[in-house]
């Protein structure tokens, strides 16, 4: 599903030391698996996510979506490779702001050919509790409620890989367990899960777990 | 759900940027619609009132060319043909000629082709006599009637032939005399029959007594002359002296010609002179339009794209602010899988959306002003005749070139966002 070969990124700095975020960074996630990435702030857990989800080229390696080298796509390519196989989660939700939530769901659906959402959205937001508030515009949506949005919407059209990003970090115990056990959920039901987090009972819901620090991954 | 979806949702959530867009499009429109129809509006009304002052000049001109011609007909015939023989300080003092001409040289005249600068031929021969049976200086005047022209239609004649044994009087004679139409009088030994009474002259013809030719010549003794010729000068503009003279002497070198009625010939250049006047002012009245036109032209064509770049940069602006706005909904679309090709239609559509509503408010704002601003008369018309329906394909295709083309820059900052380094800010 998801591999990456000696993958490493840089950031440099104007005046600064130069920064390695990915270090030589190889795994493989299959359908199925659900891996969590835990470590310190800075460490890189970001960029890793980043670059696995096609949107930020690495210094060097080779990032593998589908048997596809993402990074051998021209951009407009690998956007269509995302669109087809990949789900963000962010920790900030990230919804259009002007949508309703049931928009916001829907909307996750816009990068591909054939509609795929309608019938997906009113299934997830009856599974994630979402129904009574379909036609609210975000702003009118509790935490919870946004990120239960976030996780519908990169559900929707049935990615091969989620990719989220610290997705229980503003979240309360409640959600946060909806919110996992959907990701768990659909690694059960032969997707695969990138998770980063800060959160140590996070990791309960995993079936692989790594440990990221100074760029450097190990799974533990 | 698709882009237009997002595209009207995104309008109506921030419809305080659109409305501010849609009034700077509508502005510019509206100023650029209105313009071209004041514009219109003053070339057409222009051209109306230059055509009326026109047929207006026309008119005048023409009538004073009649009135010129019933002048001239009426002060009789301004160009006399002497005898070249004749001595015109005599002709002055006496007022009449004393040396005679053959009176075929008439016909030879009236026959010729090519005389075209005279009209009405009237052979006479004048004396200037004793009129022994009253005691009086008379001038004695034989007509025989106007020659007829042989190669051109012949006019009503100016002066009626007097039949023989008939006689008219001048007023002086017929007043101081007592004599009445009718009377027979006695000249020179000959029973005249008194057919007509002149009213009064002032000039010499107050004395003169006018018999036929043939009585004349008798009484004279002068069988087969004649004294004169008058004619009627033509009206036409070119025909002067000189080229009367060219043409009559040509077919009759045993002659002279001299030309009447000064009066009449300064009225005639004066009347002719009012005309060019006339014409003149309106070619002046017509030169001010157009310059007042071209002024108007001018005005417009540096106001307009001011204002067209004016309302473009608004539009620019507020669209730069609204791409701004949206950096996070860029990067997640971008984030979700669609094309940099998206990401522009979504903008694109906005843009072209805002020219297409407000090119077609500014076209019925403008309008609007013209019908309630304009001249009200045949305004409406006007509006029809110019609001045609290429002219609104045109307005309606071009507005949305225009806003997208205002648009330009924020949409390709927009499409050139890197969605990792929006995304890893938030």
């Amino acid at each position: 599903m998801l591999g990456c070969h000696n993958i490493s990124k840089r950031y440099t700095q104007k005046g600064g030391p130069q920064i390695e975020a990915l270090r030589e960074v190889t795994f493989a996630l299959s359908p199925g698996d659900f891996a969590s990435v835990q470590g310190p702030s800075g460490c890189g857990k970001s960029t890793l996510l980043l670059v696995c989800g096609g949107l930020l080229s690495p210094d060097g390696g080779q990032v593998l979506l589908a048997e596809t080298d993402v990074y051998a796509q021209s951009p407009n390519d690998r956007a269509r490779l995302r669109g087809r196989h990949v789900g963000f989660v962010f920790q900030q939700f990230h919804l259009i702001p002007y949508l309703s939530l049931r928009d916001n769901i829907l909307s996750g659906s816009l990068a591909h050919e054939r509609g795929c959402a309608e019938t997906s959205a009113e299934t997830l937001m009856t599974r994630l509790d979402l129904h009574d508030r379909a036609h609210h515009l975000v702003s009118a949506l509790s935490i919870g409620e946004r990120q239960r949005t976030a996780l519908a919407r990169a559900l929707v059209c049935e990615p091969q890989l989620i990719l989220a990003d610290e997705p229980t970090g503003n979240l309360d115990p409640d959600n946060s367990h909806i919110v996992l056990q959907s990701l768990a959920e659909y690694a059960q039901a032969g997707g695969a899960v990138l998770l980063v987090t800060h959160d140590p009972s996070s990791t309960g819901y995993a079936n692989r777990h790594f440990v990221m620090n100074r760029g450097v991954l190990r799974e533990s | 759900m698709n882009v237009w979806h997002l595209i009207l949702k995104e309008m109506v959530h921030r419809w305080v940027n659109f409305v501010l867009a849609g009034m700077a499009v509508v502005l510019a429109v509206s100023s650029v619609v209105g313009s071209t129809l004041f514009l219109q509006q003053f070339n057409h009304v222009s051209e109306a009132m230059i055509a009326a002052k026109q047929s207006a000049v026309e008119q005048q001109i023409a009538e004073m060319e009649d009135e010129f011609r019933v002048i001239t007909k009426r002060m009789g015939f301004n160009i006399l043909i002497l005898p070249k023989a004749q001595s015109l300080a005599d002709f002055y003092a006496e007022s009449y000629a004393d040396e005679t001409m053959p009176e075929s040289y008439a016909p030879l005249l009236a026959a010729a082709p090519d005389i075209v600068t005279i009209r009405h031929l009237l052979p006479m021969l004048q004396a200037k006599v004793e009129w022994s049976e009253k005691k009086r200086k008379v001038l004695l005047i034989g007509v025989k009637g106007e020659m007829p022209w042989a190669h051109r239609s012949n006019l009503k004649p100016i002066m009626e032939p007097v039949e023989s044994g008939k006689i008219a009087v001048g007023y002086e004679l017929h007043r101081s005399l007592s004599l009445n139409q009718g009377d027979i009088i006695q000249v020179q030994g000959k029973a005249f029959e008194i057919s007509i009474l002149h009213p009064e002259r002032g000039t010499i013809d107050d004395i003169t007594l006018w018999t036929s030719l043939e009585d004349a010549q008798q009484m004279l003794g002068k069988a087969g002359l004649i004294s004169a010729m008058m004619a009627l000068e033509c009206e036409c503009a070119w025909a002067n002296l000189p080229k009367v003279r060219q043409e009559i002497q040509a077919i009759l070198p045993e002659t002279q010609v001299i030309e009447l009625s000064g009066k009449a010939l300064a009225r005639a250049e004066a009347r002719r002179s009012a005309a060019d006047n006339a014409q003149a002012l309106l070619d002046r009245e017509k030169a001010n339009r157009m310059a007042m036109g071209r002024q108007r032209e001018r005005m417009i064509a540096s106001i307009v794209p001011l204002v067209l770049t004016a309302c473009a940069l608004v539009v620019g602006v507020l669209a730069w602010v609204n791409v701004r706005e949206r950096r996070i909904e860029i990067g997640i679309l971008r984030a979700m899988g669609l094309r940099t090709r998206s990401i522009a239609v979504v903008f694109m559509g906005k843009a072209a959306l805002l020219g297409l509503l407000g090119g077609s408010l500014g076209v019925l704002l403008g309008a609007g002003l013209f019908l309630a601003l304009g001249p009200g008369q045949g305004a409406s018309q006007r509006l029809q005749v110019a609001v045609s329906l290429p002219w609104l394909i045109a307005v309606l295709c071009l507005t949305p070139v225009v806003t997208l083309g205002a648009s330009w820059v924020p949409i390709l900052w927009a499409i050139q966002q890197d969605p990792a380094a929006v995304l890893c800010e938030e």
